[in-house]
């Protein structure tokens, strides 16, 4: 499949949208230009990124051995094998998020899952519903794109599939930051789109990671037809705005939502001396829609 | 953790046999068997290092 650039060429023009770079200008257009236009990131990357990421493809391989006929027993040893060679002589200081918790991790999911009634749908093509890119025009101008997990069968209803890794407790509270949500909101209309599926939500599979267990639970957010459309509306309205962002070249700040946010050191400091510091504590790596890794 | 499953992990993974590799998903489910059963911390992986052994001071040796 052809990944498109991001941008329409030599422009701050953006056509090519994924839930992260459409979240971060939805956010603050000001992360956004720091995020997605200038490529700034964290000089360290996170433990949480490459604990999310092994664990991500940890559990697509086991999908994908268990639809090409494999036996449990064997598709986790598979899955170890790779685990344990992928992630040979990586140091995580973080006492939750390292290399055992990590396998630990990863058996206590297929344990607790193992009689699992979501079932990977099978495609068209004779393929698993398992790691499934997305490209699809929502206008002329704006191209989604993204990677969906897995396509399930649940209770006799196709639903996306997305596996989280967090620190927080699970219960009502953690799930209720999805409905509503960008990701969740995208990721069913790609499901409808991209895969000609009538998917009624994502079912969000939970782990939360302690230094001493490894807890799961599972949500349903499900979206209606009308609530797609309104997602629809105002992300065309989204990028629309980032296209006169672009046109003004001035990128606004939302000074309310920097709680959480990596470049609060940067914004809170005087315009004329942002860019030194900066420099100081970023690199620059671009984030390609097309591409994207997934995140916990 | 026991230290036979300590070894597992620190071995290089190219040598990692199927029966090692059984051997630590049985310890794992073991581990989550016993977290089930309400062991809170049953999925702990690292060894908490030994606490230094509480000596004496001889103040004589100060030479204060």
């Amino acid at each position: 499949m052809n990944k498109p650039e991001a941008f329409y060429s030599g422009t701050m023009i953006q056509n090519v949208w994924d839930s992260t770079s459409l979240g971060w200008f939805k956010d603050c257009p000001r992360k956004y230009f720091y995020s997605m236009i200038e490529g700034w990131n964290s000089k360290h990357k996170s433990h949480h990124l490459i604990f999310g990421s092994y664990y991500h493809k940890a559990l697509e391989l086991y999908d994908l051995s268990r639809t090409e006929g494999a036996e449990h027993k064997k598709a986790l040893r598979e899955t170890l094998r790779w685990l344990f060679k992928i992630t040979w002589g990586w140091e995580s200081e973080d006492t939750a998020k390292n290399r055992e918790t990590l396998v630990r991790s990863v058996v206590w999911y297929l344990d607790h899952f193992q009689n699992d009634t979501a079932q990977t749908v099978v495609l068209s093509d004779g393929k698993p519903a398992v790691e499934l890119t997305f490209h699809f025009e929502l206008t002329k101008e704006i191209t989604l794109a993204g990677h969906l997990d897995r396509l399930v069968s649940f209770l006799d209803a196709p639903y996306i599939m997305d596996r989280k890794t967090t620190g927080t407790t699970l219960g009502s509270h953690y799930f209720d930051r999805y409905e509503p949500d960008n990701q969740m909101s995208l990721y069913t209309l790609a499901g409808r789109i991209a895969y000609d599926t009538p998917v009624r939500g994502v079912i969000i599979d939970a782990a939360q990671i302690a230094v001493g267990f490894t807890r799961f639970d599972r949500a349903i957010t499900y979206r209606t037809d009308d609530q797609l459309k309104e997602w629809t509306r105002d992300t065309i309205l989204h990028v629309e705005q980032s296209y006169r962002c672009a046109e003004k070249n001035y990128w606004p700040m939302n000074d309310k939502a920097c709680m959480l946010c990596n470049f609060k050191r940067i914004c809170s400091k005087d315009p004329s001396v942002r860019e030194a510091f900066l420099n100081s504590d970023f690199e620059k790596r671009r984030w390609n829609p097309s591409e994207g890794a997934k995140n916990a | 953790m026991s230290t036979d499953i300590s070894e597992l992990f620190a071995r290089d993974p190219e040598s990692l046999t199927d029966q090692d590799l059984d051997t630590i998903v049985a310890h794992l489910q073991t581990l989550r068997a016993q977290f089930m059963l309400g062991a809170k911390t049953a999925g702990t992986m690292k060894k908490k290092a030994p606490k230094e052994k509480v000596t004496n001071i001889d103040l004589g040796e100060l030479g204060l």
